[in-house]
């Protein structure tokens, strides 16, 4: 099953909101728990913060808020959007289950480390068949699929997160820390993903 | 400022190591007792051969003449000059090979899968790995370990990605598919005082008798003699006498080294300081670390470090360079140019329609004799993998070579680009291999040659003052159709393909790596050269990620240090990869690391809460932030490995997109996310340091002191 992790990024590279969870679709013993290791969990804010590259490059060459898939890291895939006041949601998941058979190296992520415990560690044929753009042609119908209802969640959260911006007593680039506001994300996250 | 964001290895640098290492002649030494022992006597130092004493000065880039150039005119009769000519010093041929036999029997005891009815001679030809990557690991974490013990702030010279590279393109393994360390010349060592003509000529002849691979021409050897004498003892005319007497008596060429012995200070001012492990190959690095020699480097006195750089720029200037001219030169006419003329093209037009019939069973294995060399058949041998010594293909092969080796790499690339259809034709693999990767090769060093523009870095092609300004491709940018020309039409179809035959055909996962790794630095010098990096940014990334999970399918326990050293890799490849002209970056890049302070005018109100403006021109236009991630991901192999000193040096290259300087409350400091747990270790690691250190210096100073 997969697990996300959902991040709001403010004008200054800043995190804003942050929300690990799993796909409540899968049987789990607790649904909607995230499954990243610790050695994923250590470095999750800085894949997103490195994707934010990306992000920037493609805001100049589209028209779209949402920017769909725009980069990849060992078997994490991960989607953008951005919105108006150039804050940037990023989500980003694993395909080791999502994506059966994702390209020649069968996918299987390092996410979960590697004997030596290092971490994200390319595990066998992971790292150049993810990286590759046009990875895994054979799950198309299936990230589609994932593409379409991550665009909806992001659809989602930016309604919230321009009520949230509505609030006289929030100032642009603050950290949500409004529970309404998670609880609200988190019902989104579970009727989309 | 200069744009020196992020520090890593100079790709340059990378390059002319390549050359320097792995694309020169290498000279194959054989000393006689006697001479051995008189440079013993000479440095007082008993553990050392004539071939350690001279292996060093080969790199005549380091130790170098002053005002050497070296002439090198090419098959156009352009004659170029060029501050440094290093050579290779390498053991005599018959021990190269001895060594090569001894792991192809041990490989071959190891895998039962060996056939057992394979004579001793076949086994010369199962391709063996290029090195063995757990030696190199394991040589990698005795660098690192040696590096952060040794306290050098700041030294920067020793990188250790460099080490890892040079040791991974040096090589002395003799193979037929390429003639890189195929012997340019033999070189026999004797000492004037003990050893006579007969002697010499004995040692000559035994060489000559030696029973030599079918596919190594012993034919385009030099052979040539460095006398050694010792200029206080006897007359110079019976030296010279001497000299005269070998050509006359043997007909070969030789060189005087004039080397006094003993009743020399070693300690004194005079004395220079070798380092004796140039060019030395990952099991030698191995076995001299656990025979513990502890010095690396070697007390020469000066005047007979003088000598010996001026004997061999002498010996490199008359002898190697215009054997090696007048060779290609004869190739050329009698090989290149009938292969290259009308009919030339007819004959192998028909050879490959008319006799396809007689060759049809070609894929099978068929051991042909040489003889049939000049026969239309084909004069590969499919169950050894080589081509005869005297067929044409090899000798072109060759001829390539050394016109690379020579610095003529639009002829050896065209003379590549030619050879290679004919080890298609012939389903030669490891040839097409090998000449794929060296026609990426010498493609990409022709596109990279620079003018003069770093006189520094002593560029291999930078013609001196005066010379004839025949410039290659210089800072004109090639266009977008040549580039994509060279990305999809050369370099991406033959990586693939090369690197399918040595993976899947002969199991030679090293010399993938080994090609990978090259051309990733290749390809950074050219996206720098020609700040182009959004050309070749993601092919880099590609070939990276290929050789890290290359060396992980190899190493069971993942080479740490390995992945450590291409994740580092990585993050300087993107933090190099900057669409940017100069001055833009390099505006950039001072106001990243530098806080960018507003200053408010006098009496002017600022209000600090309004959000600034982000610098969208450079927005989505440089890749510091990936970059950051690779260099944190090496971070915390080091971390593990307990290497603070690498993991501070590393942390600079990230200051674009962190602050670097003190746990601050930014969301990256956080205690549960890598940075902060790497910064938190440093200052742990600082302290401790500080306690431990502190009366160890102490110590030492006072022992300075007494």
């Amino acid at each position: 099953m997969s697990s996300y992790y959902f991040s709001i990024i403010g004008t200054k590279d800043n995190p804003l909101y942050e929300l690990e969870f799993s796909s409540f679709k899968s049987s789990s013993p607790t649904p909607g728990q995230s499954q990243f290791s610790a050695s994923v969990k250590e470095i999750l804010p800085f894949v997103t913060h490195s994707a934010l590259d990306i992000v920037e490059d493609a805001t100049w060459s589209t028209n779209q808020f949402s920017l769909g898939r725009i980069d990849s890291f060992y078997g994490l895939v991960i989607n953008a959007f951005i919105t108006q006041g150039n804050i940037k949601f990023l989500l980003c998941y694993d395909t080791n289950t999502s994506a059966p058979g994702g390209g020649s190296g069968s996918g299987v992520g390092g996410v979960g480390g590697s004997g030596s415990g290092a971490g994200i560690v390319p595990g066998p044929g992971s790292g150049a068949s993810s990286h590759a753009l046009s990875s895994s042609s054979s799950s198309i119908s299936g990230s589609k699929n994932d593409d379409n209802s991550i665009k909806q969640f992001f659809m989602e959260v930016n309604d919230l997160y321009v009520k949230c911006l509505l609030n006289p007593l929030y100032a642009v680039n603050d950290a949500i820390i409004s529970p309404d506001f998670d609880l609200k994300v988190k019902v989104s996250a579970k009727k989309y993903l | 400022m200069d744009i020196d964001y992020p520090s890593g290895l100079d790709p340059y640098a990378a390059r002319q190591h390549l050359l320097h290492h792995t694309y020169s002649p290498l000279i194959s030494v054989q000393a006689s007792h006697n001479a051995d022992l008189h440079i013993q006597r000479s440095l007082n130092n008993s553990n050392v051969s004539f071939l350690q004493f001279v292996k060093p000065y080969g790199n005549n880039a380091r130790y170098s003449v002053p005002g050497q150039t070296f002439k090198i005119t090419n098959t156009q009769l352009i004659t170029k000059l060029y501050p440094s000519f290093p050579i290779r010093f390498e053991l005599s041929l018959p021990e190269l090979l001895s060594i090569t036999r001894a792991n192809s029997s041990q490989s071959q005891s190891q895998s039962a899968s060996a056939s057992s009815a394979k004579s001793s001679n076949a086994s010369d030809s199962t391709l063996l790995p290029l090195f063995s990557i757990s030696s190199l690991e394991l040589l990698l974490k005795h660098r690192a370990k040696e590096k952060s013990e040794v306290d050098t702030a700041g030294d920067l010279d020793e990188d250790i990605y460099l080490n890892f590279f040079t040791k991974i393109i040096t090589s002395n393994k003799l193979v037929p598919f390429e003639t890189f360390n195929h012997p340019i010349s033999q070189v026999f060592a004797i000492d004037f005082h003990n050893d006579t003509i007969d002697d010499l000529r004995k040692l000559i002849v035994d060489f000559r008798n030696f029973n030599f691979p079918k596919f190594f021409q012993i034919d385009d050897l030099l052979i040539h003699v460095f006398i050694l004498y010792d200029p206080n003892v006897g007359e110079s005319k019976d030296v010279i006498e001497f000299q005269n007497n070998v050509k006359k008596l043997l007909s070969v060429s030789s060189t005087l080294m004039a080397i006094p012995q003993g009743q020399i200070d070693l300690e004194g001012e005079s004395a220079v300081s070798v380092t004796i492990n140039e060019n030395s190959t990952i099991e030698e690095d191995l076995q001299r670390i656990s025979l513990s020699q502890g010095s690396e480097s070697l007390k020469v006195s000066h005047s007979i470090d003088l000598m010996i750089k001026k004997r061999l720029y002498e010996y490199i200037n008359k002898f190697i360079i215009p054997h090696m001219e007048k060779k290609i030169r004869v190739w050329d006419d009698s090989v290149l140019s009938p292969k290259k003329s009308i009919t030339g093209r007819f004959f192998s037009v028909s050879k490959l329609f008319f006799n396809n019939n007689s060759n049809s069973n070609k894929s099978s294995p068929e051991p042909q004799s040489s003889s049939s060399s000049n026969s239309a058949a084909s004069s590969f041998n499919y169950q050894e993998n080589y081509y005869h010594k005297s067929s044409p293909e090899q000798t072109i092969r060759k001829l390539a070579d050394w016109s690379l080796i020579l610095k003529d790499f639009k002829y050896a690339y065209s003379t590549y680009d030619l050879i290679k259809k004919d080890y298609t034709n012939d389903k030669a693999w490891v040839y097409v291999a090998s000449t794929q990767e060296i026609c990426i090769v010498s493609l990409l060093l022709a596109q990279t040659q620079q003018s003069n523009q770093n006189p520094n870095l002593q560029e291999d092609s930078t013609p001196p003052p005066g010379a004839s300004q025949q410039q290659p491709i210089t800072s004109a940018v090639p266009d977008r159709n040549t580039f994509r020309k060279i990305r999809h039409d050369i370099i991406e179809p033959y990586c693939d393909n090369l690197l399918y035959t040595f993976k899947s055909r002969f199991n030679l996962r090293s010399y993938g790596i080994k090609a990978l790794l090259v051309f990733v630095e290749l390809l950074l010098c050219l996206s720098m050269h020609q700040n182009s990096s959004w050309w070749w940014n993601d092919l880099i990334e590609k070939y990276l990620f290929k050789c890290i999970d290359d060396f992980e399918r190899h190493l069971v326990n993942g080479g740490q240090v390995i992945r450590a050293l291409l994740f580092e890799r990585l993050g300087y490849s993107f933090g190099k990869c900057v669409y940017l002209g100069q001055i833009e970056t390099m505006r950039l890049v001072e106001r990243r690391q530098r806080e960018v302070k507003v200053e408010v005018e006098e009496g002017m109100y600022m209000n600090p809460h309004k959000i600034r403006n982000r610098d969208v021109h450079f927005s989505g236009l440089t890749k510091y932030k990936k970059s950051s991630l690779w260099y944190l991901l090496s971070i915390r192999e080091w971390l593990e490995l307990k290497n603070y000193k690498q993991v501070g040096y590393l942390i600079q290259n990230i200051q674009c997109s962190f602050n670097i300087k003190e746990l601050t409350n930014q969301w990256y400091d956080r205690n549960d996310l890598l940075l902060g747990f790497a910064k938190r270790c440093l200052i742990e690691a600082k302290e401790s340091d500080e306690s431990k250190v502190g009366p160890d210096q102490n110590d030492q100073t006072q022992l300075e002191g007494t």
